[in-house]
């Protein structure tokens, strides 16, 4: 059912060329060097350590290795998290 | 993302965490909108800002859930109350200080005249005054429109007044009246008004009685207003309607004549001046009741001539200061050639003149004559000028010259 939706959302998105992370609450990452980094659209934080962080998102998560991490500013919704990121990756 | 400057308005806590899972703690925060920043782990501690506002939410989260909680520091306005309050006399200066400022600047202190010639500055001042811009005069009580038409109507002379408020300066600008020379209404002749040699004339109503090449001394009538109608001519019949008696008209026209003026001038050949050398020694002194203590500049001043200011003040018992600051002098001789004393003095004398000239004189030629002798220290000169002027004035025809 929800997977039904989702592809209806996505067609919508498409055809009407709305962006999808307005339509189906995608993540959206701004990356500035590598010391800087702003996340929209994230659901809570799973995991934060200096080293490394998983911040959850509305399907799997977001996980991010490096070093001195520190969350910057913290809303509902967004976040921008500072330090030396090594790397950033997906997982389900 | 909220701004720095509000979360120092609002004031905010910096905080530190201990306990299992501050994740949790962050994540609930999140949940329940309260903002927090500048999330930092150190060891098994979590350092991390709240809002002032938000703080007794977050409180209650930690301790719900078994969390040490522990205030590192507290920032922002509300926090520097604290401090203020301890120094209120220094803010109530400084409150005090910009209120008399502003207090001060709302008042004219000084008001200035400019542009006028012949109208005296002392009566616009006072008319300014009686309209209400005067020294000591509240800037909001005032309007500017009202005084420069209340000025207008007081003082006939001018023709307009400007009166620009810039800070506690009032600068009232006036334009004078030209007004039309003292007219002589009525039939009247152009007279000569000083001695000179008819050079042209132009008649525009009358019969000129000079011309050009004549000599005229200061009276002689120019340009008559009796008009005298030519008798016909023998043989021609006589028109009875023509009018036989002179008629009185009021003359206008032009004469043009040249001019002498005589002036003298004088000036020195040789000009000595006091100058300052630029050379300073500055002495100040302390007065006590025991001694004077020489704090700058000790002994006797180093310069044969000098220019002395002084500043003094004496307070209650002997003490006080003194502050006195001897600038060095010196003579300077200037020796002048003869031909540039000659011209310095000529150029006075034609200074001097100008000033006695009255109307628009047009210098033609001038020649000088030297008084003094070569070795005189100050050369005099007389000089002669030529001038180009118009010379006529209109005089009333009194009722005896009708007779004649």
């Amino acid at each position: 059912m929800d997977n039904k939706r989702e592809l209806i959302s996505k067609a919508m998105a498409d055809f009407l060329e709305i962006p999808a992370d307005v339509v189906l609450d995608l993540p959206k990452l701004t990356i500035t060097g590598r010391n800087e980094l702003y996340l929209e659209n994230h659901k809570g934080i799973i995991e934060y350590s200096t080293s490394r962080m998983r911040v959850n998102l509305s399907r799997g998560y977001l996980e991010i290795n490096g070093e001195g991490l520190e969350i910057q500013a913290l809303m509902p919704d967004e976040m921008k998290v500072i330090g030396e990121i090594d790397s950033i990756r997906y997982l389900d | 993302m909220a701004s720095r400057f509000s979360d120092r308005v609002g004031g905010f806590i910096s905080l530190r965490l201990r306990g299992q899972y501050q994740e949790k703690i962050i994540n609930l925060a999140l949940a329940r909108g309260i903002y927090i920043w500048d999330i930092k782990r150190d060891g098994e501690y979590l350092y991390l800002k709240v809002r002032n506002s938000g703080y007794e939410a977050f409180k209650a989260i930690t301790e719900e859930h078994g969390f040490e909680l522990e205030i590192l520091k507290r920032d922002g306005l509300p926090f520097y109350r604290k401090i203020l309050k301890r120094r209120i006399g220094l803010l109530g200066g400084a409150i005090l200080f910009i209120a008399a400022l502003y207090l001060v600047s709302s008042f004219v202190w000084f008001v200035e005249v400019s542009g006028n010639q012949k109208v005296d500055s002392t009566v616009i001042i006072a008319s300014a005054a009686r309209n209400g811009i005067y020294p000591g005069a509240s800037k909001w009580s005032l309007s500017r429109i009202e005084a420069e038409e209340a000025m207008l109507r007081e003082l006939s002379e001018l023709s307009y007044v400007e009166c620009d408020i810039k800070g506690v300066r009032a600068n009232i600008k006036v334009v004078e009246k030209i007004l039309p020379d003292t007219q002589v209404n009525g039939p009247c002749d152009i007279v000569a008004q000083r001695d000179g040699v008819v050079e042209d004339i132009l008649v525009l109503n009358g019969r000129a009685n000079v011309q050009k090449g004549a000599v005229v001394v200061k009276g002689d009538v120019l340009i008559s207003g009796v008009f005298t109608p030519t008798p016909p001519m023998e043989g021609l019949p006589v028109d009875p309607n023509a009018i036989t008696e002179p008629t009185l008209v009021r003359a206008r026209g032009l004469v043009q004549a040249r001019t002498w003026y005589e002036g003298y001038g004088e000036a020195k050949r040789v000009q000595e001046e006091t100058v300052l050398t630029g050379e300073k020694y500055v002495r100040f002194v302390l007065k006590t009741p025991w001694r004077v203590v020489d704090v700058v500049g000790a002994g006797d001043v180093p310069f044969a001539s000098y220019e002395q200011l002084e500043r003094a003040w004496s307070g209650p018992g002997d003490w006080g200061w003194g502050w006195s600051e001897y600038r060095e002098q010196e003579v300077k001789v200037t020796q002048f050639s003869e031909n540039e004393a000659v011209e310095a003095a000529r150029q006075n004398a034609l200074a001097n003149l100008k000033d006695s000239m009255e109307g628009n004189v047009k210098i033609m030629d001038s020649r000088l004559e030297v008084l003094s002798s070569p070795s005189d220290s100050i050369v005099r000169i007389k000089i002669f000028v030529e001038g180009l002027e118009d010379i006529g004035t209109p005089r009333a025809i009194e009722a005896s010259e009708i007779s004649s």
